[in-house]
């Protein structure tokens, strides 16, 4: 067997001279010995190797277009096995390595490994770390989330900047005048191709010339010499050993990369932000007044600066400056990076400053949207669940979903007036009330979270809470017959446990006429026992709802009809038009400030906001369960 | 990389010297360098760097591309998906793979075969896409004896390499465009003069629904891919 092996070594040496490389590349002499802190080198070839063999294997299942570029992450992430991963080494690894380039530079300068004659080398490694950030540049856009795409699309408007050229470069790189098909695989080519081939001849140029420099430099170490191999070879791969193990760690203890909701051009992300390490640069635009300043003009003097670097080393006092400087950037680039995360987070950092500080209003928003985007992302992928993604890609599925769509249509246009939020105030937040005062022109308009459940009707009929915030207090109603009767009348009425009941019953009746998909099993409950055969009575009866409102045969029209309220009919009639017969059309100017939508939404936009209040689709489980059921039924 | 260290650091004597007696040979061939474990101090040293070195840089070369390798393995093999609203939409879908095909009028009463798509909800990868046709069968009649189905069903995709067979009427056969195999109408191989049938086995017989059959006059088949190329029937499930 040794024989055997010896004599192929030996036939391959003959003719390939490989005994001959390996010895040159191995027993490279090391002035001074082997030492860790020359790893840093050897770490970013691994870190580079390592995004070279996880992105050709996330090559084989990606697909770059619009409708299939977020698809097939998703598919990466939640179905493929091992896929999330993969995908988590390839972003933590991108980012070790923007956070290893850095580190590799300083021990370059402070070694004074970038002077005569290493300049070329030098400015190799700067090549080196503009193609880099390159890669994460069009790495983010890739999965077509909405970070990716907002943070990406202002990174290519400021392409645009530069005189002259900027508006064609700008075409260039985002291959038209739109986002679209050919973005994407503009950015995958280059992602995939173009940076990683220049990466690779930079690199092999970068490493053949520092070993024909040689590794010593001017040394007063009284170490003795060592060879490359094997101290410093186990140094490098312990380091590389070490990075990848806290690349591995990071991954799993956040269960991968983060995969945004799939972009949505007509729906603008507030939490959009470029990935951390340019934050910046993100940061630097807020400072400058002028984006062509910020984006161009300063990071353009400080690359140049960089490459004059070695320059400068020969004035006497250049290297001391160019220390400075590398010093001065490392500690600027982390004030500007805090400063950007502590603007995003100032509410949670500084949880004590009063709310009505713009700062934290500003952090609000971020945050809410980040919270958002989150909830949009858990939502897709229960309806991948349940339906599949479609060919026309992921955002059909959003358009045609009342839970993703209900809150975007209701922030956008109902939230000025109306709040949407649970007892813990989660939810989207109304007009702030903070300064609401009885008596102000009304601002506000009733919390329709729940709208028309027997809890929301409880409170509505509770003399305590008629004219809070959440129900008439912020409008014009808070004035009306409604809340007097409930104020005035009511509390007499429901004072015995006899008043209860009927109260009770009252409300379940009315909320039964809503027929929502979380009260099912109640109203047939109520139903069974006559509850609501009482209510009903009781609602004509008693309680003389129908002075005001109509209620089945009693034809009224004094207030809004009791007839299917909360239905889906009731609903969309409200949205449409506020004003009709059966609304507030019996009276011109009851309708307190409630506008007709018919005109501003479509009808499927009217149908999402009205199967959302309803929370029809809410639970995909139990809507496709009531639908078998009703299948089955007949 | 390594760069070129400037500030001096003390050194261990003893270290020192057990390092130069290690560098003072340098060694003809790195194998010989490698392998050569003298009784000494500095080699067993050495030997013990370049254990780990060939243990660490063992380690991180090869996990990446395990994991790679996994997810590009793996995956092929992983059963598909349907989504749940369409999971249990009759007997049509993918849990019988028995499909509804057409009406049995459908089918010529003279015994000629009829092309006919089979229509199917199909997952591929991360798309689902209903009601699409995923492939063709045959269907014609024959005269049934007592215990024998009206109708037969034959995939259309040959069984040789994979391409789609059509009937020609002339010779009153299924024709391979590709690679002239042929066979007869009741889809055993048959020889034409001036073809050779390189096919190693007749049509894919597909199972018929008979009691859909007689009940509603439906024609419903068991529709599967079966590898090409090969004497026996082994379906792709």
């Amino acid at each position: 067997m040794k024989k055997i092996i010896h004599w192929l070594v030996n036939w391959t040496d003959e003719r390939t001279g490989v005994r001959d490389a390996i010895r040159e590349g191995l027993y490279e002499n090391i002035p001074g010995g082997s030492r860790w802190r020359y790893i840093t080198g050897s770490m970013l070839v691994f870190a580079f190797m390592t995004q070279v063999v996880t992105g050709i294997f996330l090559w084989m299942s990606y697909s770059a277009g619009t409708q299939n570029a977020w698809a097939s992450v998703y598919y990466i992430q939640n179905v493929m096995p091992g896929g999330w991963l993969l995908r988590g080494i390839h972003h933590v690894m991108a980012q070790a390595m923007v956070v290893l380039m850095p580190v590799h530079m300083l021990q370059v300068i402070i070694d004074k490994a970038y002077k005569k004659p290493r300049e070329i080398n030098f400015w190799l490694g700067l090549v080196l770390m503009l193609i880099t950030l390159g890669l994460g540049l069009t790495g983010y856009l890739l999965p077509w989330d909405q970070k990716g795409y907002w943070a990406t699309k202002v990174a290519t408007e400021l392409a645009a900047l530069p005189p002259v050229v900027g508006d064609e470069m700008q075409r260039v790189v985002v291959g038209g005048s739109d986002y679209g098909h050919h973005t994407l695989t503009r950015f995958f080519a280059l992602h995939a191709g173009v940076l990683p081939a220049l990466m690779v001849i930079v690199l092999a140029l970068h490493i053949a010339m520092f070993r024909r420099h040689g590794i010593t430099a001017e040394s007063s170490d009284k170490r003795p010499d060592e060879y490359f191999w094997p101290k410093q070879v186990a140094k490098d791969a312990i380091g590389c050993l070490i990075l990848l193990a806290l690349v591995v760690g990071v991954v799993v203890a956040e269960g991968g990369a983060e995969l945004g909701a799939p972009a949505e051009p007509t729906e603008e992300y507030n939490a959009a932000r470029p990935e951390w390490y340019f934050l910046f640069l993100f940061q630097a635009l807020k400072l400058f007044h002028s984006e062509f300043v910020g984006a161009i003009v300063v990071p353009g003097l400080v690359v140049t600066f960089l490459f004059l670097m070695p320059v400068l080393a020969h004035w006497k006092y250049g290297h001391r400056l160019n220390v400075a400087f590398m010093v001065g950037l490392l500690t600027a680039t982390g004030v500007l990076t805090y400063m950007a995360l502590r603007q995003d987070n100032y509410a949670t950092w500084y949880p004590d400053t009063p709310r009505s500080d713009q700062r934290v209003k500003d952090s609000l928003g971020y945050l809410e949207a980040k919270k958002s985007g989150h909830r949009e992302y858990e939502r897709i992928k229960e309806l991948i669940r349940y339906k599949g993604i479609p060919l026309e890609g992921p955002n059909k599925l959003q358009q045609e979903d009342p839970e993703t769509m209900g809150p975007r249509i209701f922030r956008r246009l109902c939230a000025s007036c109306h709040g949407w939020k649970d007892e813990q105030g989660e939810g989207i937040a109304g007009p702030s009330l903070l300064e609401f005062n009885p008596g102000d022109p009304p601002i506000g308009a009733p919390n329709l979270h729940g709208f028309a459940s027997r809890q929301w009707l409880e409170k509505l009929l509770d003399p305590e809470k008629v004219a809070s915030h959440d129900y008439f207090g912020a409008t014009r109603h808070v004035e009306g017959q409604m809340v007097e009767y409930v104020t005035g009348e009511l509390p007499d009425y429901i004072e015995g446990d006899q008043g209860k009941a009927d109260l009770k019953a009252v409300i379940a009746a009315v909320s039964a006429e809503a027929g929502l998909v979380d009260q099912v099993e109640l109203d047939a409950a109520d139903q069974e026992s006559g509850l609501l055969q009482r209510g009903r009575e009781l609602i004509s009866g008693d309680f003389g709802c129908n002075n005001c409102h109509t209620f089945g045969e009693d034809e009224v029209g004094g207030a809004p009809s009791l007839t299917g309220y909360g239905s889906a009919t009731w609903l969309r009639n409200m949205i449409s038009d506020p004003n009709h017969a059966e609304l507030y059309g019996y009276e011109e100017g009851a309708n307190d400030r409630m506008p007709a939508f018919s005109q501003t939404l479509t009808d499927h936009h009217i149908e999402m906001l009205v199967r959302w209040l309803r929370g029809d689709d809410r639970d995909l489980a139990r809507k496709l369960e009531l639908e078998r059921n009703a299948v089955q039924a007949p | 990389m390594v760069d070129e260290p400037t500030d001096p650091v003390p050194v261990n004597k003893q270290e020192a010297s057990e390092n130069e007696v290690a560098q003072q040979q340098p060694p003809s061939s790195p194998g010989d360098a490698v392998k050569s474990v003298e009784p000494q101090a500095g080699a067993r040293r050495n030997f013990f760097w370049a254990l780990l070195a060939i243990v660490a840089g063992g380690i991180v070369g090869i996990v990446p591309l395990a994991i790679g390798l996994y997810t590009f393995l793996v995956g092929p093999f992983q059963k598909k998906q349907t989504p749940l609203n369409y999971e249990s939409e009759g007997d049509q879908g993918a849990a019988s793979n028995e499909y509804f095909v057409a009406p049995l009028g459908a089918i010529p009463e003279d015994g000629m075969p009829r092309r006919f798509e089979i229509v199917a909800d199909r997952v591929d990868a991360w798309s689902f896409i209903p009601g699409q046709a995923i492939g063709a069968i045959f269907l014609s009649r024959q005269k049934a004896e007592p215990g024998q189905s009206e109708v037969v069903a034959f995939h259309a995709t040959c069984p040789h390499a994979g391409c789609t067979v059509a009937f020609n009427v002339d010779t009153d056969a299924f024709l391979c465009p590709c690679h002239n195999s042929s066979f007869g109408k009741d889809g055993k191989k048959m020889d034409l003069s001036g073809r050779s049938n390189p096919s190693p086995r007749g049509l894919d017989k597909l199972e018929v629904n008979q009691d859909k059959l007689a009940r509603d006059g439906e024609v419903w088949v068991k529709y599967l891919n079966y590898y090409t190329g090969r004497k026996d029937m082994k379906p792709k499930i």
